[in-house]
């Protein structure tokens, strides 16, 4: 993905995983186990 | 050219960044086609179940306060701000949550009816329904007699939505999920797999989904051909 488009944070890459390329701002408001975490 | 852009949205009924992330990814969709214009593809979405909470009692007995301090091990008063903060960020995008009637439970039956809604043709309009209700109305989301009857305002057979809830019928789809969900290393939500290469977590800005989705679009619509020449 173009870097001049959007911010690439990393990569997932596993043995046995799906690979998916995380893309965005890495302080986006997100839940977690047990509650609302990053409010 | 692709003419459709799959994505797939990790997210729980219980998450307040979810229902602001679906506003948020719903704006940057609508910028998106409005920008690709007539040929623009269409957007398919698909909910996938995440628990975040799956210990909780159906009944908690507490606020929503109570449960954030007893799993954050945080001051009431701390919880109280961050739940301040997440209402005025949910107002932003339209949505007016009140905590204070809030009804924390465990979500596992709502995502079976997710699948359930979802095998009939209105998986979105459930997921939509589920989370109005329980971050906004003060709704019980957690009981089958209470998800029965939104699934019957979402026009599903009420009996038959008991049935299914009672007996498990989707549960086996819900750990497909969250097994699918670990695999691709999700540990918060909402997270959203577009096109099945790229990976947005959180609640990101609508010009972050417009932009991966217009990558998506630009990178279907490039014979590999020319890709290759590109990265040559």
């Amino acid at each position: 993905m173009s870097e001049n488009t959007i911010t690439t944070e990393a990569v997932v890459e596993a043995e046995g995983r799906p690979t998916i390329e995380l893309v965005g701002q890495a302080e986006a408001g997100g839940c977690c186990g047990g509650g609302a975490c990053g409010v | 050219m692709s003419e459709t852009i799959k994505v797939d949205i990790w997210s729980d009924i219980a998450c307040p960044w979810c229902y602001i992330g679906k506003r948020k990814f719903e704006a940057g969709a609508e910028r998106f086609a409005a920008a690709a214009g007539a040929d623009a593809p269409e957007v398919v979405i698909e909910y996938h179940s995440y628990e975040l909470s799956p210990d909780t009692p159906v009944d908690f007995a507490g606020s929503e306060i109570d449960f954030l301090a007893t799993h954050k091990g945080m001051p009431a008063e701390q919880v109280q701000g961050m739940l301040d903060n997440v209402t005025g960020i949910a107002a932003s995008v339209g949505l007016a949550y009140d905590f204070g009637s809030l009804q924390h439970t465990n979500t596992v039956k709502a995502h079976e009816l997710l699948h359930y809604a979802k095998a009939h043709g209105i998986q979105l309009a459930a997921v939509e329904r589920l989370l109005k209700a329980y971050f906004v109305e003060g709704a019980h989301v957690g009981r089958i007699e209470d998800l029965a009857d939104l699934g019957a305002e979402l026009g599903l057979d009420r009996a038959d939505v008991v049935r299914s809830l009672t007996e498990n019928e989707y549960l086996p789809a819900v750990r497909a999920d969250q097994a699918q969900g670990q695999a691709y290393g999700i540990n918060g939500v909402p997270f959203f797999v577009i096109d099945g290469k790229y990976g947005v977590s959180g609640a990101q800005d609508p010009d972050t989904f417009a932009q991966v989705l217009q990558q998506v679009w630009t990178e279907d619509s490039t014979p590999e051909s020319d890709a290759e020449e590109r990265t040559a």
